[in-house]
C-alpha cells in the first residue's frame, strides 16, 4: 500500500514554517481589523462567493425581527440595536468574527441593557441563514448548565430531574447553556449570547428572562440531519462523546475542534456541511444507554488522542471528488486512491490510522483510530448511516 | 500557495521524544518545545519574572491599585536587577524617550489600572507625561515612539492558539486579518518591521484575570483570577511562559490534557524563523515570586 510515511522523508515542520515567509498571501480578504479604540480606516472584505450564491438562491438576505422587552428587571435597553454585518463584524470583535462568518452569518443585532449601579447585560443576536448554522455555533462548546427556556423544547437533564429525553441525533439535547453569567442559546436560525457584565442572582434571573423572551414564539427546529451519520458506537470498544460533536462548514472552525491543517485541504466552504465527533474507549459492562451515559469514558491506554470521525457533505459528487483528492495529496500522499465506489481504505500514519471513504457527495474520514479495524469500522458504519446517496 | 502545516508534521517532529512516549497532550508545550529544539541555532537564555499577589483582585474581580503598584515595582526590580523601581525603569528607557505603551485594547483588554500604573511609574522615573503614549493602533503610532512597552492581556485565541505577546503588535502590520489562518505563524515578522524593530524595552503581560479558552470573545467560564504579572525582555520567552500557564489551567479545568487547537505556531516560529527570542523551556529561567497557590508553572 504505497510508501511507508517515514520513507518519504517528510519536510521538517520548521522548514514548512520557513515556507510561510514571503510569497504566502493566503486566501483571506485583505481588510484591516481595527480595534474598538484608536481604529484606523480599513477596507471592506471581499464577499465570500459561496455566500453570494446562497443569497441569490434564497432570494436575498432574510429579514429577521425580534422584539426584546424594553426592560429586564432593573435593566433597560436602547430603542434599537446596534447592527453588525459581515463588513463590520471584525471591527466589533476582531478575529472572533471569523467564527461567525465561518457559518452562514447574516447579521448581528447588539443590545446593551443598562441599569444604574449595576454592570450591563449584553444581548447579541446572531442571525444566521439557516437553523443548522445556529446549531453549529452552539455546538462549538457543549459546556455549561443546560437550561430550558421554552415550553416546547426537549426535556433535558436538569439537576434533580427524574427523566431525560434522548434525541435521535448524537448530541446533547440542550438548546441553551449557561455558565458564569453567560447564556448561549440556539433557536432556529438564531444563535444568541446574553452576557451579564457581573454575575449576581439578580443578573442571572434577568439573563434567563431575556433568554426566554428571545425564544418565545419561535419554532423549535430540528438538528442537522447530517449528525445522524455519526455512529454512537464502534462495536463495543468506542463510544461517541456527545459533548464533543461539532457541526461546521469552515476549516477554521474544524481546526478549533481538531487541528488538521493550516490550510483548507478539505475544500470546506459555506456550501458544505460537516460534522466531527470524538470517541472514547469504554470498558465492557452495562449496556443500557442510561448506564453508559453515567459512566465516564476513558481514553484508550497508550493512545495520545481520541479517535475522531469527520463527515463532510459537499454540494455535489464532483466537488466531493476534488476535495477528496486534495485531502489525499496534502495529508496522505502515500495512500493509494481507491477506485470510485470501492470499499473504505485505511492508512497507517504517525499517530494511528486514518480511514477514508468517498461516497457520492459525502467524504468520511476516521482520524486517530488505534488500528485498521477501528478505522474501517468507523468509516463503514458512517457510510451505512449515510446511505448510498451519501447524504439525506 | 505554500505547503500546509498539518497535524502529521507535529507528530513527526516529536516522534520518539519523551513527550510522545509519555502520551503528552497533543500540541502541548512539550510538543512545541520538541519542535523548537530541532532548529539549528546558537543557544540562548532568557529570564521571565512572574509576580503574584492574592489580593491583587477583590472578590468581585476589581483591581486593587495599591497592591498592583506594589507588584509592578517588585516586578521591574526583579526583571532588571536594579535596586529601585526608578532605577529599573531608567535601565529600560531614557527620560528623553517617547515611550509607547501597547495594551490590548479590546475584548478582555489590558486592565486600565495596569496601564495607568505603568504610566505613573515611567513618570516617576523621569519620563515626561506628554512623552508617554498609548501606542495601540497602526504603524504610525509605533513610528513616533523611540521605546515600546508591550502590555498585552493574557488570553487564548481561537484562531492562533494564544493571543498575547506576539499578537500584541498585530495592528502595526496594517492588515491584521492577514495573520488569521495559517499566517499566524508569521506574527513574529511584525516585531521586525521598520519602526518597530528593536524598540521593545519590556514585555509585561497582564495575567490578573486571564482567559484560557474561546478568546478573543469573552466567555466568563474561562476567566480566572490568576492575580499575576509576567515580564521579561525576551518576548518569545515571556509568551512561552504565558502559554504554559494557559495550558496548565486548561488541564486543571478538565482534569485531562486540553491542548490548544489550533496549536500556536507563532511561538516556535518567532524563535526559529524570526529570531525574536527563545521558546525552549530549557533555555528559560522562571523567577516566580509572591502568591504560590494556583501557580501552574514552576522554576
Amino acid at each position: 500500500m504505497g510508501y511507508h510515511p517515514r520513507v518519504l522523508r517528510p519536510i521538517s515542520m520548521l522548514a514548512v514554517l520557513g515556507l510561510l515567509l514571503p510569497g504566502c498571501t493566503g486566501s483571506r480578504s485583505t481588510d484591516d481589523r481595527a480595534p474598538k479604540r484608536g481604529a484606523a480606516a480599513f477596507a471592506a472584505p471581499r464577499p465570500d462567493p459561496s455566500l453570494a450564491l446562497l443569497r441569490r438562491a434564497k432570494g436575498g438576505p432574510a429579514i429577521q425581527k425580534m422584539s426584546l422587552p424594553k426592560t429586564a428587571g432593573a435593566w433597560t435597553r436602547p430603542d434599537g440595536p446596534k447592527r453588525i454585518d459581515e463588513s463590520t463584524i471584525f471591527s466589533y470583535m476582531d478575529g472572533a468574527g471569523e467564527m461567525y462568518v465561518g457559518y452562514r452569518f447574516d447579521h448581528l443585532d447588539v443590545y446593551e441593557y443598562t441599569a444604574p449601579g449595576r454592570d450591563s447585560i449584553l444581548v447579541e443576536l446572531y442571525w444566521m441563514r439557516s437553523s443548522d448554522d445556529g446549531f453549529g455555533l452552539l455546538s462549538n462548546d457543549w459546556g455549561g448548565q443546560a437550561v430550558v427556556l421554552g415550553a416546547s423544547e426537549d426535556i433535558h437533564g436538569l439537576p434533580g430531574a427524574t427523566s431525560r429525553a434522548v434525541s435521535d441525533e448524537p448530541v446533547p439535547t440542550s438548546r441553551a447553556l449557561y455558565g458564569a453569567g453567560l447564556l448561549r442559546l440556539w433557536s432556529d436560525d438564531l444563535y444568541a449570547r446574553v452576557l451579564a457584565g457581573r454575575e449576581t442572582p439578580e443578573s442571572r434571573e434577568q439573563v434567563w428572562a431575556l433568554g426566554r423572551a428571545i425564544v418565545a414564539g419561535r419554532p423549535v427546529a430540528a438538528r442537522p440531519a447530517l449528525l445522524r451519520v455519526l455512529p454512537e458506537r464502534i462495536g463495543e470498544t468506542f463510544r461517541l462523546r456527545r459533548d464533543r460533536v461539532w457541526f461546521l462548514r469552515s476549516h477554521l472552525v474544524l481546526n478549533s475542534a481538531y487541528f488538521l491543517s493550516s490550510q483548507n485541504i478539505l475544500d470546506l466552504s459555506l456550501a458544505c456541511e460537516a460534522a466531527i465527533a470524538a470517541y472514547d474507549a469504554v470498558r465492557s459492562g452495562p449496556t443500557s444507554r442510561a448506564d453508559s451515559d453515567a459512566r465516564r469514558p476513558v481514553p484508550t491506554p497508550g493512545q495520545t488522542a481520541r479517535p475522531h470521525l469527520l463527515v463532510i457533505r459537499y454540494p455535489d459528487a464532483a466537488t466531493a471528488r476534488r476535495a477528496f483528492e486534495h485531502f489525499l495529496g496534502a495529508y496522505l500522499p502515500e495512500a493509494r486512491v481507491p477506485t470510485p465506489g470501492a470499499a473504505a481504505a485505511a492508512q497507517r500514519i504517525e499517530h494511528g490510522w486514518v480511514g477514508f471513504r468517498l461516497q457520492s457527495q459525502t467524504l468520511i474520514v476516521a482520524l486517530d483510530a488505534p488500528d485498521e479495524a477501528a478505522a474501517n469500522t468507523l468509516v463503514e458504519t458512517a457510510a451505512r448511516n449515510a446511505g448510498p446517496g451519501g447524504g439525506r | 500557495m505554500s505547503k500546509p502545516v498539518t497535524r502529521r508534521d507535529f507528530m513527526r517532529e516529536s516522534a520518539g521524544t519523551a513527550a510522545a512516549a509519555l502520551g503528552a497532550s497533543l500540541f502541548g508545550l512539550d510538543h512545541l518545545d520538541a519542535i523548537a529544539r530541532q532548529a539549528p541555532r546558537q543557544a540562548r537564555s532568557a529570564t521571565v519574572t512572574l509576580v503574584r499577589d492574592r489580593n491583587a483582585l477583590t472578590a468581585s474581580h476589581e483591581v486593587d491599585p495599591t497592591v498592583l503598584a506594589r507588584m509592578l515595582s517588585d516586578l521591574v526590580v526583579r526583571v532588571t536587577g536594579e535596586r529601585t523601581p526608578r532605577a529599573a525603569w531608567l535601565s529600560l528607557v531614557k527620560p528623553s524617550d517617547v515611550v509607547g505603551i501597547v495594551p490590548t485594547g479590546h475584548l478582555n483588554p489590558t486592565h486600565g489600572e495596569l496601564f495607568e500604573a505603568v504610566r505613573r511609574s515611567l513618570i516617576d522615573a523621569g519620563v515626561p507625561a506628554q512623552n508617554i503614549v498609548n501606542a495601540n493602533g497602526g504603524i504610525e503610532k509605533a513610528r513616533v515612539c523611540t521605546a515600546l512597552v508591550a502590555l498585552p492581556a493574557l488570553k487564548a485565541h481561537w484562531l492562533t492558539g494564544i493571543g498575547t505577546v506576539l499578537k500584541n503588535y498585530i495592528l502595526f502590520s496594517g492588515g491584521p486579518s492577514r495573520y488569521h489562518d495559517e499566517n499566524n505563524a508569521r506574527l513574529g515578522e511584525i516585531w521586525n518591521l521598520p519602526g518597530v524593530k528593536g524598540k521593545t524595552r519590556l514585555v509585561l503581560v497582564d495575567g490578573l484575570r486571564p482567559l484560557c479558552d474561546k478568546g478573543p470573545q469573552v466567555d466568563p467560564r474561562y476567566l480566572w483570577d490568576y492575580n499575576g504579572l509576567i515580564a521579561g525582555v525576551d518576548p518569545v520567552a515571556v509568551e512561552t511562559i504565558a502559554l504554559r500557564i494557559i495550558l496548565e489551567k486548561r488541564q486543571a479545568l478538565r482534569g485531562e490534557p486540553w491542548p490548544l487547537s489550533p496549536p500556536p505556531l507563532c511561538v516556535a516560529a518567532a524563535d526559529t524563523v524570526y529570531g525574536l527570542g527563545t521558546s525552549r523551556m530549557n533555555e528559560i529561567k522562571l523567577n516566580a515570586a509572591g502568591w504560590t497557590e494556583g501557580l501552574l508553572v514552576g522554576p
